[in-house]
């Protein structure tokens, strides 16, 4: 086990004496109170290092787990402690409850944060460490199991008059029991794994015939990246936005949403760009579907931060869709509009403080937009581009924020999602971001692998893109277009045949000439150098 | 060095003669530049024609060079160059031995799949000797949590599978053969 040095536990950050007078403190004894002194993050790469900024921040110590591939992470460095908790693949690592809840006992950690993906949503996980008297950093087991099946939800949305998108209640369906429902609601359907999301297990079949074999394939996508292969159906709607509203509840009944993020741009139901707030919704409608959502999260006794799904059709109406029990990988994009910082919120609500926030001061500011940088080809049908980061140089300036973990030298491995960074911009509204996304997204160098940014460099330059016009289709219809710009013949090309040359002759010279021509070393050509400079005028 | 490069349908012929103290005689299709380059390894900041150019450099098919299927360490090949974010794709071939652009591969004959990018094969749709189609999935590998099925080139009969499921191969290993 690999620990780095960590200062003696500071604990009492929650102990510490007030210096204000007794009758000036607020009402000490809170019904759910439970300290933290100590997180255990149990994920990886930029979740885990947005979490332990948030730990940093508030006085708490983080820790994190690693598998053998992330040995050297930015998240290992800077925690408090590391352990070892396996080898690289997800299933022996990431995944791996007990070895997860031995290290944050070994750390003495008080409660755990799961981050995004891997355990987030597992009902059982959380259970586990409530067991092991870890504070889980997320929704209560059972909350998350109903929002996990929909049954609440559903029976509440329809008293509410909102559609809901015919699916099979039963999250572990059989292949004969989707093949059922897939005839009944009529195709296309898509199939989802019941342990997450992030289009992960996911599969939209046109026609019975493909039903099996994606039905295998999603199974065993849902396997390896959440540990449980439990999948569902759901009809499948085209032509519509994903909008989503991020909700925050604490223990003492208090709960508000943080208004829309809007999530159309998607591939293979990945979503690709976020923004917050959406084109699509009036002061009105956001006040509705947060009322709804809010609605939700009451009746099924939701506690910490979540989000709930919904499509928009054409006309506006929104269909529910889920409920997303964890942190969100688009989370940062209402923290820059809401000025909110989600994470701690949900450490704070973890530990037992009640919401000092108030439905009326949440108004979205400006606006924010996410590119989620993923290591894939875009010009070849985004096909993962695992490798070594040789170079790296990431945006900054004003209105520019970047989530990630990654730094030169980093191993982007094949074992892990392919998003190694978030990067975004806030503006005073949509067109000032955009352009700033725009200017960051030049600025950003990675060499070694291929990014989605040349995707994401034409995407921010295309009518429809820049109009809102946006869909869930709104990608595969944009990249024939976008394709150009994504391998570029354009007027700089003599320019990249030439470094192209240098690089190459460089590479292919250099050793062949210390091979070749040993001759005087680089010290005595120095010395001689400087005799002959030490005889000539000066100036020439 | 001399080169032939090709950037999509554009070809250059390119010579490259190091001066030391980063300093290059570049000729292009006849006309000579003096260039500086500076920086150091894959991120050349190169001065052309008096304006500074950035520009990322990277061998295609990985650094890890020389791994499976892989292009060894030479002078030609595929480069990927990033300039002020816009990405290119440039082929170097040695200009006395220039090649014609590839003839589309002829599916006579037996055929070998080879694995496109590294990943993990998670199983087979088929048994080795059993007939296929054109575009019948074959076997399923891996990547990055997403699964992608490999298809079969061209009809005719699975033989030599080379891979067990579970295990984890690289770009360019042979899979399995259709004839």
């Amino acid at each position: 086990m690999k620990t780095t040095s960590r200062p003696a536990r500071k604990r009492g950050g929650a102990r510490r004496a007030s210096r204000r007078p007794a009758a000036l403190r607020r009402p000490a004894p809170r019904p759910h109170l439970r300290p933290i002194g100590r997180v255990l993050i149990a994920n990886r790469g930029e979740i885990a290092l947005r979490v332990l900024r948030a730990c940093r921040e508030m006085g708490i110590s983080p820790v994190v787990v690693y598998s053998e591939a992330d040995r050297d992470s930015l998240p290992v460095r800077l925690a408090d402690a590391a352990f070892r908790i396996g080898d690289a693949p997800a299933a022996s690592s990431y995944l791996d409850v007990d070895a997860i809840l031995r290290a944050a006992r070994a750390a003495r950690a008080d409660a755990v944060h799961p981050g995004y993906g891997f355990l987030a949503e597992n009902p059982g996980f959380a259970r586990a460490c409530e067991a092991a008297s870890l504070t889980f950093i997320g929704p209560p087991p059972e909350a998350m199991r109903l929002m996990g099946d929909k049954v609440e939800a559903r029976r509440l949305m329809e008293k509410r008059g909102v559609p809901v998108i015919p699916g099979l209640l039963d999250r572990a369906a059989d292949t004969a029991t989707i093949a059922v429902f897939a005839r009944q609601s009529g195709y296309p359907v898509m199939l989802k794994a019941a342990a997450g999301g992030g289009g992960k297990g996911m599969r939209v079949v046109r026609r019975e015939a493909d039903l099996e074999s994606a039905v295998r394939a999603a199974r065993s996508e849902a396997k390896a990246s959440f540990g449980d292969d439990g999948i569902y159906a759901e009809k499948f709607m085209e032509n519509v936005r994903h909008i989503e509203i991020q909700v925050l509840a604490d223990a003492h009944g208090n709960a508000v949403h943080l208004g829309e993020r809007e999530c159309s741009v998607q591939r293979r139901h990945q979503k690709l760009v976020e923004e917050a707030p959406s084109v699509a919704l009036r002061p009105a409608d956001r006040a509705r579907l947060g009322e709804i959502a809010l609605e939700v999260v009451r009746a099924c006794g939701y506690r910490n931060a979540g989000t709930v799904e919904f499509l928009l059709d054409a006309k506006g109406r929104p269909y529910f869709m889920e409920v997303n029990a964890r942190i969100q990988v688009e989370h940062p994009v209402t923290e820059l509009v809401t000025g909110v910082d989600l994470v701690r919120a949900q450490i704070a609500i973890a530990r037992g403080d009640a919401l000092r926030l108030r439905q009326d001061q949440l108004q979205p500011r400006g606006w924010a937009i996410e590119c989620r940088i993923l290591a894939e080809d875009p010009a070849n049908g985004f096909r993962p581009s695992p490798g070594r980061i040789l170079a790296l140089r990431l945006p900054a300036g004003p209105g520019i924020r970047v989530d990630t973990a990654l730094q030169a030298g980093d191993e982007i491995s094949l074992h892990y999602d392919a998003l190694i960074a978030k990067l975004l911009a806030w503006g005073p509204d949509r067109n000032e971001a955009i352009a700033r996304l725009r200017r960051a997204v030049d600025e950003f160098l990675v060499a070694g692998i291929r990014t989605t940014l040349p995707f994401d460099r034409a995407l921010l330059s295309d009518p429809d893109f820049v109009a809102g016009r946006l869909d869930i289709g709104f990608v595969d219809r944009v990249m024939p277009r976008l394709s150009g710009a994504l391998q570029e013949t354009g007027p700089d090309a003599e320019i990249a045949a030439i470094a192209a040359a240098v690089r190459a002759t460089e590479e292919t010279s250099s050793p062949a000439y210390r091979e070749a021509a040993p001759g005087p070393g680089p010290w005595s050509l120095a010395g001689r150098r400087a005799q002959m400079e030490a005889r000539l005028p000066r100036g020439q | 060095m001399r080169y032939l490069a090709r950037v999509g349908e554009k070809e250059f012929r390119i010579e490259v003669a190091p001066r030391g103290g980063g300093r290059f005689t570049v000729s292009l299709d006849g006309k000579t530049r003096e260039i500086e380059r500076r920086g150091d390894g894959a991120v050349l900041w190169l001065s052309i024609d008096g304006q500074a150019r950035e520009a990322a450099v990277v061998r295609e098919g990985g650094t890890a060079g020389g791994g499976n299927g892989r292009p060894a360490p030479g002078a030609q090949g595929e480069w990927a160059v990033v300039l002020a974010g816009r990405p290119y794709s440039v082929t170097l071939l040695d200009p006395e031995r220039r090649q014609g652009a590839p003839a589309p591969p002829v599916l006579e004959g037996p055929v070998e799949v080879r694995a496109i990018m590294p990943g993990k094969i998670t199983a087979f749709l088929v048994k080795e000797g059993q007939e296929v189609r054109s575009g019948q999935g074959v076997l399923v590998v891996e990547a990055m949590k997403m699964e992608n099925e490999l298809l079969a080139p061209k009809d005719g009969r699975v033989t030599r599978i080379r891979v067990r499921p579970g295990e984890t191969v690289e770009a360019g290993a042979a899979l399995f053969t259709v004839e």
